[in-house]
């Protein structure tokens, strides 16, 4: 590993990641949402999808550090080293074991990275979607065919009796 | 420091405290009600930021528990396969319900005489009907008259929500089956209304409305109740109410914003804390007179907890669905409401048509069911389903069992100290059965609608959205809580007004018949008030 690690790796609520702990949760956001040139996007171990996962893991922060520590010990396990030092191949690998043995966790991580990546503006863009909140402006939606609810109109009332 | 004596204290400022705050007041009296969270602030909604859908895994959350907010109380909910959904704020769970509005059928009142099963309830439909409209013309209704599941009503309605594109695809699959639908009533005003503004389909209903379109207790009894007189303390935690030696109530100790210890007198004391609030007060309110809790010689303070269990059932589609966009309900199927003696199960549910799933939320379902990998596959997978995704819950029946109950937990407690509430909980072989022919049906329904995948999750866990039966209200003082105007048997200046009397749970949402018995109950002190004790 040759990157350098960004002075952001100290994340807006004060909490810090270590070195490997931040290019391993880097490593996994891409072992769960790849890059892609089909589509044009990063994947979701980019530098500032990971700064958000940070911030908005908050108060929960430690939970994503152990889930973190749990997939290294499972990567030394199977292959001798950190998650960060396998290839691509045995990083999918190892992320699905994880995921397998550690559903909760697996989801916990799983959950945050998507929050994170999903609002992107990259994302959305690639996506069609506006990257915006939905307050205030809102949205415009279509009424739909009411002409649909003829038939029930003419069905006789149902209600049962209550004596 | 003076003596704080009001005649009339509300503890709790949700749906019911709300629109009882709002009736009482034409009285004139010295009204007080405390809340222990805070005034709402819609411009701090989630909605107003790009990260509103990580929001509603945190501080507007759902469950009280996620939340961990100094205002929430824990819950210790591990005997319980459904946890509980709740929100401590002026407008209670309103802030983060959805605004499905209906009202209760006739046959909803009368369970045991038509099914043989649970209790009837001592008041019945044409009595709590005005009071349906009287809370419809205060929060603003959109909907749609001439529902063939229901009554004729006199309900004041705004224009029904869109159909948009999930409706028009969903009413398709169930007109192809020749089942029943209907646009739902819904607390989402789709025109201006008392001052506010309408739906401008954030899509965000679930975390607050920026925009004031949906009728949350906040914006729809309490400016009113405001304007009116009644005296609103926020960040005041009632840790107990206080009894006089002749066993009636005398009004309460609470923790105000400073957790300093305060104490309240008042002449009539309302209970309108949810029905997992309001047992616990109860219970932890114990003295001389009232040894096992207020209000508890029937012992049945807490027991018969009723949620309504959900089924989940979702179905990919080709065609494009409403996706982010718009308020999340359209329209709703009573065709199983009712009992039908053919079915292995009494009672019956509402199918609740969902429109759609923001982003964040549609990669998080995806990939929890098991549609959306992680690695090679993620994105075309995922927009396969972003945009192309709608459904349905199946909101059940849930029958009163004594066995599930709210209980006071041995060592858990709030940030005040008091003693958090417990809850046993079991789903019942009949609830059991009627998700299963929920998700049965919800199915059908999908794959007529021409959905090439479904998905479905019941019971779903973090759906304890109402919280019923626990204070239930009777005629016999050793078989119910309160009496049929909701004053405590056991003591004649108590009174409850949420979800904790309901009889029974109906198989639909309850706000509007908690604000309607509110509204009743308000009444009925009103009427009375020369004698209120006797």
């Amino acid at each position: 590993m040759t990157e350098s690690v960004p002075a952001q790796t100290v994340p807006r609520d004060g909490h810090k990641l270590t070195d490997e702990q931040w290019f391993t949760l880097r490593a996994l956001a891409d072992a769960i949402v790849p890059a892609s040139t089909k589509y044009d996007v990063p994947g979701a171990g980019d530098e500032a999808v990971c700064k958000e996962i940070i911030s908005d893991a908050g108060r929960r922060l430690p939970r994503l550090i152990e889930a973190l520590a749990t997939l290294n010990t499972m990567a030394a396990d199977a292959h001798g080293g950190g998650f960060t030092s396998l290839e691509p191949a045995q990083q999918g690998e190892v992320a699905q074991a994880f995921k397998e043995a550690h559903g909760d966790a697996a989801t916990y991580v799983g959950a945050l990275t998507v929050q994170c990546y999903y609002r992107d503006e990259r994302i959305m863009a690639s996506l069609g979607i506006e990257a915006r909140p939905p307050a205030p402006i809102g949205y415009k939606m279509e009424q739909g065919d009411w002409s649909l609810l003829d038939v029930v109109r003419k069905r006789p009332a149902f209600h049962r009796p209550a004596g | 420091m003076a003596e704080d004596q009001v005649d009339v204290l509300i503890i709790g400022a949700g749906a019911s405290g709300a629109a009882m705050a709002w009736s009482l007041a034409e009285t004139k009296m010295h009204i007080v009600c405390l809340e222990q969270g805070a005034l709402m602030n819609p411009l701090a909604y989630p909605s107003m930021g790009n990260n509103w859908e990580a929001r509603t895994q945190d501080d507007f959350a759902t469950n009280p528990n996620v939340r961990g907010l100094p205002q929430d109380y824990p819950i210790n909910e591990d005997n319980s396969p459904i946890k509980v959904a709740n929100f401590n704020g002026v407008g209670g769970g309103t802030i983060l319900y959805a605004g499905h509005f209906p009202r209760f059928h006739p046959s909803d009142f009368r369970v045991k005489s038509l099914d043989g099963v649970a209790d009837d309830w001592p008041i019945d439909y044409n009595q709590l009907a005005p009071y349906y409209a009287e809370n419809e013309r205060i929060t603003g209704v959109a909907g749609l008259a001439g529902d063939p599941a229901y009554p004729q009503d006199n309900a004041q309605r705004v224009p029904p929500l869109p159909l948009g594109k999930s409706g028009e695809v969903l009413a398709k699959g169930f007109n192809k089956l020749g089942w029943h639908w209907w646009p739902s009533d819904t607390a989402i005003i789709t025109e201006e209304f008392d001052g506010r503004a309408p739906c401008i389909n954030l899509g965000a209903c679930g975390a607050g409305c920026a925009q004031g379109a949906k009728g949350s207790a906040d914006v729809t009894y309490w400016p009113h109740a405001l304007r009116a007189g009644v005296e609103l303390r926020t960040r005041c935690r009632v840790r107990e109410i206080t009894v006089g030696e002749d066993g009636m109530a005398t009004g309460a100790i609470y923790y105000d914003g400073d957790g300093k210890e305060q104490e309240i007198k008042a002449h009539v004391v309302i209970v309108a804390c949810n029905g997992i609030g309001t047992p616990r007060m109860l219970l932890n309110s114990k003295s001389q007179q009232h040894p096992d809790g207020l209000a508890n010689s029937s012992g049945l303070v807490g027991k018969n907890l009723m949620f309504h269990p959900y089924a989940w059932t979702q179905g990919i589609f080709d065609e494009p669905t409403d996706g982010h966009v718009g308020p999340f309900k359209a329209i709703r199927s009573q065709e199983f409401y009712e009992t039908d003696s053919s079915r292995d199960f009494v009672r019956g549910y509402t199918l609740e048509i969902q429109r759609g799933m923001a982003p964040v939320r549609m990669a998080q379902t995806g990939m929890r069911m098991g549609r959306i990998p992680w690695g090679e596959g993620h994105h075309d997978a995922y927009r396969r389903m972003q945009g192309h995704v709608t459904g349905m819950v199946a909101v059940c029946e849930d029958l009163p069992e004594e066995h599930n109950r709210v209980t006071l937990d041995p060592t858990l407690t709030d940030s005040n100290g008091i003693p958090a509430p417990k809850i046993d909980y079991t789903l019942s072989e009949n609830s059991l059965r009627m998700l299963e022919h929920g998700t049965a049906r919800a199915t059908e329904i999908l794959k007529a609608a021409g959905a090439y995948d479904v998905l479905s999750e019941s019971p779903i866990p973090y759906a304890g959205w109402h919280l019923m039966g626990t204070a239930r209200m009777g005629t016999d003082p050793a078989r119910s809580v309160v009496n049929e105007w909701g004053r405590a048997h056991d003591c004649r200046n108590l009174f409850i007004i949420d979800g904790s009397v309901f009889v029974t749970s109906a198989g639909l949402n309850p706000t509007n018949t908690i604000q309607a018995l509110a509204l009743y109950v308000g009444d009925q002190i009103k009427r009375r008030l020369a004698n209120l004790f006797d």
